[in-house]
Formats: C-alpha cells, sequence, structure tokens
C-alpha cells in the first residue's frame, strides 16, 4: 500500500506543479490553500486534543488519547508545504500587489510570512515535543516533576494552537478577501477545526478496534462521539454567531460576503450541502445515539464521521474559491481532485512513517470512568 | 485545612451535617441579614424617588439611557450561566467533583436571574407597563416587535428561568426528603409537603433520574443561547463598539467566569461558616480556578481579536470608538477592567493559588468588578461616542442609580443567605453517592 499511496502522492504533486504555471493558477492554488489548512489543521489538533486530555486529567481512555497523537506524523510535511505556500502570494492575495493602506500594517508581505512560518514553527515544534513526552511510556509515571513539565507542555501547545489556527483563519482564509472581516472568523476556524479533529479521532478509535490494535470499550468510543456533538453543536453556534450579526447589521462591506455564498450558484448548493451533510445528518444521528446505551455497533459513526470531514473541507472551499477565483466554477475537476487525493496520500503516508518512528502503544489498559 | 487530614465522611455524617445548617442561626447570621437589608432598604427608597421624581434621577439622559441599569441586568444574567453549566454540563460530562457545590449554584442561578429580571421594570421608569413586552392579543394590535432583540431576550430569560427553576426543584426532592426524615413538627410537615411523597421507592428513581436527565439536557442549550440572545441586543445594532459577530461567545464566555467566581464567593464563606471542609475540599477548589482560568484566558482571546478586528477593519469610525475607550473619559474603566480580568486570574496558573481560599476569594472579587465594568465599557462610552459628534455625551452616575444598583447586591445576598437556612445548601444525595456505601462487616470494605 506504501507503494500505491506513494504514487498518489506523486501525481498530487505533478498535477499541482503543473496547475500552478497554468491560465488556472488561481483554482490550483485555492485547492492547495483549502487542502493546507484541512490537513494540516486535522495533524495538529491530534495532539492539541491530546493536551487538552492531559491538563484535564481524562482518565476514561488512555488509548484514545495514545491514538489521538499519532496526526502529528504530517507536522513535518504540513511545515514544507506551508513554505511553498509562499510562491503562491501573488495569485492568491491582492493586497500584495495591491497593497490595501488602511491595513497595511498587519496586510504585508514580510510580516505576512513571518507570523505565517514561525507560527507553524513554533506550533509544529511544541505540537511534537508534547508527542514525544506522552509517546514514551506506556503508563505515564507518577512522577510529580515529569507530570508538570508534560502539563507546561500541554498548556504551551493549547496556546499556540488556538493563537495558530485562529490567524490561519485570519490571515490565510479571510485576507483573501481584504475588504471582509469579522471578528469571529479566527475563533470559528479554530471551533470547526477542533469537529474535524474529533471526527477523526472517532474514525482511529473505531478502525484501531477493528484492526486489533486497541480494546477501546463502547462507553469510550461513546465519549469521543459526546465530544464530536458538542463539537458540531460549537461550529454551528460560531457559524450562526457571525452569520446573524452580519445578516441583521446588512452592512454592504460584511454582507456581500455571505450574499455570494448562500445567494448565487453553484456556491448555494454547496451551502446547503455543507449544512445538511456536516451539521443537521450528524445532529441528528449523535442525539439519538447519544441517548440510549453505547452501541457495539459504530458503522454509522464512521458513516458520520465521514461526512463531518468531508462537510468541512467542502466548507473551507466555500470560503476559500469564491474569494480567488472570479469564475463561479465548483472545483472538482481531475486536477483539483488529484491534488486533493496528494495531499491525503501525505497524510496517510506520514502516519505510517510516525508508527515506524515512534511504535506508539495503542493497546493500553482502561482505566475506566 | 489539609485534605490529607480530612476523614471521609460516612452516610449519616453528610445528613446530619446538612441539617446542622438548618438549626437556628446565631449572631453572626443576624448581624449579616440586617447589613444586607439595611443596603436593600436604602436601594428600594432610591428606586422609590426615581419613581416618584422621575428617570432624570437615574443620571439617565440621551445618549446614556441604558448605563448603570442595562450594564447590571447583562451582568446578573450572567452570573446566573455558572449554575446551569455546573448543573447540567458537569452533570453530563460526569464530573463528579460538581456534586458538593452545585446545589448553591443551582439557587445562585435562580436568584441572579430574579435580580436581573428586576433592571428592565426599573429602568421603564414607569414599570406598570411593563408588560407591554410580553406578546399579547388585545383590542389596540400592539403586538411587541418581534424582529427587536429586545423582545427575544424576554422569552430566552423567561425561558432560561423556568428551567432553571423546575431542575433546582427536582434535584431537591430526595434532599427534602431526607431533611424530612430527620425533623420534627411544623418543620416536618413543611419538608414533607415540598418532598411530594418521595419514598426513595425504586420506581421514583427511576423517573427522577430520567427527569433529572431531560432536564439537564435540556439546560445545556439553554448555557449558550440566553447570553447569545442577550449580546445581540448589542451586536445587532451598527453603534461602533458594539456590531461584532463576537460578541455572542464572547458574552457567554464572560457570563461563565463570573458565574465561577460569584461561586466561589458564596461557597468559601459556606465552608468557612457551616464547617464543610469534609466536602468542599481542596480538590473542588482547584478545579474551580482551573475554570476561573481558562473562561479568563478566553476572555482575553476575545478581547484581543475585538481590538484587532477594530484595527482591521480600517473603518475609521470604529477605530475612534477603540481610542476613546482606551485613553479617554472611561479609560480608567477599561484599563481596570483588563486588569481583573485578563491579569489577575493568571495567579491561578499556581497549583498552591487555585487551593488557596484567601487568594481564590480575592481573585473572585476582582474577576466580579472587572465583569461588571466589561459590561459598563459596552454600554456606555460606545453609547457617549457614536458616528456623530453632536450625538456624543458623558454620563456621570448618580446617587439613586447607584444605590439602586448596590441595592441589587444586597437583594441577591438577602435571598442567598434566606436560602442556605431553609433548604440543603449541599446535595445530600449526591454527596452520598460519590462516598463508600456502608458496609455491615467493614474487614471486607476494602473488596468492594
Amino acid at each position: 500500500m506504501t507503494i500505491f499511496w506513494s504514487l498518489v502522492a506523486a501525481a498530487g504533486a505533478v498535477a499541482f506543479l503543473g496547475g500552478a504555471r497554468s491560465d488556472d493558477a488561481r483554482a490550483v492554488w485555492s485547492i492547495y490553500l483549502v487542502n493546507l489548512v484541512f490537513w494540516s489543521g486535522l495533524a495538529v489538533t491530534g495532539p492539541a486534543i491530546a493536551a487538552m486530555m492531559q491538563l484535564t486529567e481524562a482518565r476514561w481512555s488512555p488509548s484514545v488519547r495514545r491514538i489521538a497523537l499519532t496526526t502529528a506524523g504530517f507536522l513535518p510535511a504540513a511545515f514544507v508545504l506551508f513554505l511553498v505556500l509562499v510562491a503562491g502570494q501573488t495569485t492568491l492575495y491582492p493586497w500584495v500587489t495591491t497593497p490595501v493602506v488602511a491595513k497595511q500594517a498587519w496586510l504585508n508581505a514580510p510580516f505576512f510570512w513571518l507570523r505565517t512560518i514561525a507560527g507553524a514553527a513554533a506550533l509544529f515544534g511544541t505540537a511534537l515535543g508534547l508527542v514525544r513526552a506522552l509517546v514514551r511510556d506506556a503508563v505515564p509515571p507518577d512522577d510529580a516533576g515529569e507530570r508538570a513539565r508534560r502539563n507546561r507542555l500541554a498548556v504551551a501547545l493549547l496556546f499556540l494552537w488556538v493563537i495558530g489556527v485562529s490567524l490561519w483563519g485570519f490571515d490565510l482564509v479571510m485576507s483573501l478577501d481584504p475588504a471582509w472581516y469579522s471578528g469571529l472568523f479566527g475563533g470559528y476556524f479554530v471551533v470547526s477545526t477542533l469537529y474535524i479533529g474529533f471526527c477523526l479521532l472517532s474514525l482511529l478509535t473505531i478502525r484501531a478496534n477493528a484492526r486489533g490494535q486497541a480494546s477501546i470499550p463502547p462507553a469510550a468510543v461513546q465519549d469521543v462521539a459526546k465530544l464530536q456533538f458538542a463539537m458540531s453543536i460549537m461550529w454551528m453556534y460560531f457559524f450562526w454567531s457571525q452569520y446573524l450579526v452580519i445578516w441583521y447589521g446588512n452592512v454592504p462591506v460584511e454582507t456581500r460576503f455571505f450574499v455570494t455564498r448562500f445567494f448565487t450558484q453553484p456556491w448555494l448548493t454547496l451551502a446547503w450541502l455543507v449544512f445538511v451533510v456536516g451539521w443537521l445528518i450528524p445532529f441528528a444521528y449523535l442525539l439519538k445515539r447519544l441517548t440510549g446505551r453505547p452501541p457495539q455497533r459504530h458503522a454509522p459513526l464512521v458513516v458520520i464521521s465521514v461526512f463531518g470531514l468531508v462537510a468541512i473541507f467542502l466548507e473551507r472551499v466555500l470560503v476559500v474559491f469564491p474569494s480567488v477565483t472570479p469564475s463561479a466554477r465548483l472545483p472538482f475537476g481531475a486536477r483539483d481532485l488529484a491534488i486533493t487525493a496528494g495531499f491525503l496520500a501525505l497524510f496517510v503516508l506520514s502516519r505510517r512513517w510516525f508508527f515506524s518512528q515512534f511504535k506508539p502503544v495503542i493497546n493500553l489498559p482502561h482505566t475506566g470512568h | 485545612m489539609s485534605d490529607t487530614r480530612i476523614t471521609s465522611p460516612t452516610f449519616a455524617d453528610v445528613t446530619r451535617d446538612v441539617a446542622r445548617t438548618l438549626e437556628p442561626p446565631g449572631n453572626l447570621y443576624f448581624s449579616w441579614m440586617s447589613v444586607v437589608a439595611l443596603i436593600l432598604t436604602a436601594g428600594i427608597l432610591a428606586w422609590a424617588g426615581q419613581v416618584w421624581w422621575g428617570m432624570g434621577m437615574a443620571g439617565k439622559r440621551v445618549p446614556q439611557m441604558w448605563a448603570m441599569y442595562i450594564t447590571s441586568f447583562v451582568f446578573w444574567i450572567g452570573i446566573g450561566h455558572a449554575g446551569t453549566l455546573i448543573s447540567a454540563i458537569l452533570y453530563l460530562f460526569r464530573a463528579r467533583w460538581r456534586t458538593s457545590i452545585y446545589r448553591a449554584a443551582e439557587a445562585m442561578t435562580i436568584f441572579a436571574v430574579m435580580t436581573a429580571g428586576l433592571f428592565p421594570l426599573i429602568h421603564a421608569g414607569r414599570m406598570w407597563f411593563a408588560y407591554y413586552l410580553l406578546p399579547y392579543p388585545n383590542q389596540r394590535s400592539l403586538w411587541p416587535n418581534f424582529r427587536s432583540p429586545l423582545v427575544w431576550d424576554v422569552f430566552a430569560i423567561s425561558t432560561y428561568l423556568s428551567i432553571s427553576t423546575v431542575f433546582f426543584i427536582v434535584g431537591l426532592i430526595p434532599d427534602i426528603a431526607a431533611l424530612r426524615d430527620v425533623s420534627s413538627g411544623w418543620r416536618r410537615r413543611i419538608y414533607a409537603m415540598l418532598a411530594l411523597g418521595w419514598e426513595g421507592a425504586d420506581s421514583q428513581w427511576r423517573h427522577y433520574r430520567r427527569a433529572y436527565g431531560l432536564l439537564a439536557s435540556l439546560a445545556t442549550p439553554l448555557v449558550l443561547s440566553v447570553h447569545s440572545v442577550v449580546s445581540w441586543d448589542f451586536a445587532m445594532a451598527l453603534v461602533p463598539g458594539w456590531h461584532s459577530t463576537l460578541f455572542a461567545p464572547f458574552f457567554v464566555d464572560g457570563a461563565i467566569f463570573s458565574g465561577f467566581a460569584m461561586v466561589l464567593i458564596l461557597i468559601l464563606p459556606m465552608r468557612h461558616f457551616f464547617g464543610l471542609h469534609a466536602y468542599i475540599q481542596e480538590k473542588h477548589l482547584d478545579a474551580m480556578g482551573k475554570l476561573i482560568l481558562v473562561t479568563g484566558l478566553l476572555l482575553t482571546y476575545f478581547y484581543v481579536c475585538e481590538i484587532f478586528t477594530s484595527l482591521y477593519s480600517g473603518d475609521d469610525i470604529e477605530k475612534a470608538s477603540l481610542f476613546w475607550k482606551v485613553t479617554k473619559t472611561y479609560a480608567w474603566a477599561l484599563w481596570l477592567m483588563y486588569f481583573c480580568n485578563c491579569v489577575s486570574p493568571l495567579i491561578l496558573f499556581s497549583k498552591r493559588a487555585r487551593t488557596s481560599p484567601s487568594v481564590l476569594y480575592v481573585v473572585s472579587i476582582l474577576v466580579l468588578i472587572g465583569m461588571w465594568f466589561e459590561r459598563f465599557n459596552i454600554i456606555v462610552p460606545s453609547l457617549g461616542h457614536d458616528f456623530y459628534p453632536y450625538t456624543w455625551g458623558i454620563y456621570y452616575p448618580s446617587p439613586t442609580d447607584t444605590m439602586i444598583v448596590v441595592g441589587s447586591f444586597a437583594w441577591f445576598f438577602l435571598l442567598f443567605l434566606g436560602f442556605i437556612r431553609v433548604m440543603p445548601s449541599l446535595s445530600v444525595v449526591e454527596v452520598k453517592e460519590t462516598l463508600p456505601p456502608p458496609m455491615r462487616d467493614k474487614t471486607h470494605a476494602g473488596h468492594r
């Protein structure tokens, strides 16, 4: 399978390199940006979830915490991919070639890339530091000094994660349309990234059980599903908090962002798809699942988690593309799919590298609730 | 007192210790009640003066018509949030440390909402027309404007009060039955009536648990919805400093932050005077301290985002409003708020601080001051410096509105002080659930 995924990654790279020099460079860089923030978000949110579990002394499943760490394998690759993004700055960000005088203090290329690259380096470095600390021992020692060190790392990671992912929202995505602004966009980006973090964690937890790598009880899977449910609600709450205020205020500079996406095709259809697939169906299923006993079968949860991941990917398409590409074309052509598949392949390969490098023990004793 | 010296109480200890809090109080209690009642009386007199002589007594002038009353209204609604969070959300997440504090937090929620509810009435001036807010059919077709967030407020807050009250009363039933069983005379008759025939039968427990879980699920969305709706009273308007997408989560977080501070203000003296150290232990204080720290850090994040958005927007009016807040007439209030809400909770990074009642008490007081001023800074400077210079104005508090606001604190504490003497301020049932069950043969106690 490694050869297969390597070929897919290589095909994605070829599609990207060919497209970046074509007339359709805007669309190619846009799908690159969508994939970059999506997969990097997934990679760094795993360790962030483990950090939350460390700080809250969550004892409900050490295996789940260990699984959350394994997404960090993609972080070195993600850092290189962030560096590649610099080459697309003139294509993606209009303020690079046509400075916006009132915002130049914040939106200028040197400062922009300094905070993006340095932020990514600090965030990814700290995440890997925490991963090394938490993955080392099968059972965390009752050593107060070591525990305090891990807690400090976890606090540092969570600080950097919130600031870093917020800046991805404000800088990498919001500034694609430099006239538009929403104070909550950074927080919205954090919450939606956390949502897909839990979706992926559900998938990986169920997969670890299915492959015999772990024996995580249904109650612990249910707990991951609970957190996924909570984050799906938070995601919609953060969306609604932005939408309602902008709709009610009806200030042209704010509303045009939503008018393009929710009142013109093809984005309107995509927006409904995101809402139904990413929130309505997961909400309905998870509400039913969480009101009963933890089920033994997890196939519906797998489907719901994939729904959540696909929906947020499409949501990233929805926020990026209309700001960058003048053509109202959905990015589902062969080249777009090849680039996306390339990122997926790189993520899978990176996770395999992580397993070979760190050899994490997933099957930890379940200590109960 | 160190927790290591505290032996785990038995089932009998729990019932006895809770029943002891309901014994006839001493002079200290009556002294406090007298002080609180005196302040409340002064507040009522100030309010009567305002009704008699008019709203000018409260310093209400254009453009600062909302000023202290709506500041206090939002503050008190916010205080109520921690109660629902502790009682409902922490229950659903099976955070067992909540058992010792949730009863006081729930009571606080109800009293805080009751206090908040006074302010729209006081602010209306002619409060006998307050029923205009309610959607009622009438011959003059005076329907409230449903597109106004102020009307959404009426629904949000009345729903919140209803669910919180029912949740609180349902949670009390088994405890009242426990008190009925250990009391006598007229108290026993009253408790028997309030216990609704509770006998602790299996079927009763089954229904009780189902109802409690259902109410917890119903109450959970309210934690988000109520203060979001309150925030939209401001965010829907185009006033600089108000029209922000940040406001809903920002208000919710601030509400939980201040609510936890108030819970500590209430339970720390209770712990001290009632000798509840065995139930409200250092681990509870530690958990509360952590929650205050996290919500405080989140609040700081929102403050930074707010400033960032004002500067990033490129909007001159927004920037001017921010500049005025930071440097002009009310700058002291803004910087006080930043100190209280952003700097003072940082001490809670230290575990020693989180487990020290005196440090927690001081931080909680600072947080309450900071959160009151946060609402003041949203309302007063923003209204005082909007788009046109001819609408600008400075607000000065008057003795009347100051006394009414101080009186609202007295009203709140009077209700709470009354509550802790007539109802169990600690959940007998849930505390017992966290203890090892009694064994006939103690030699097997370790082999549960």
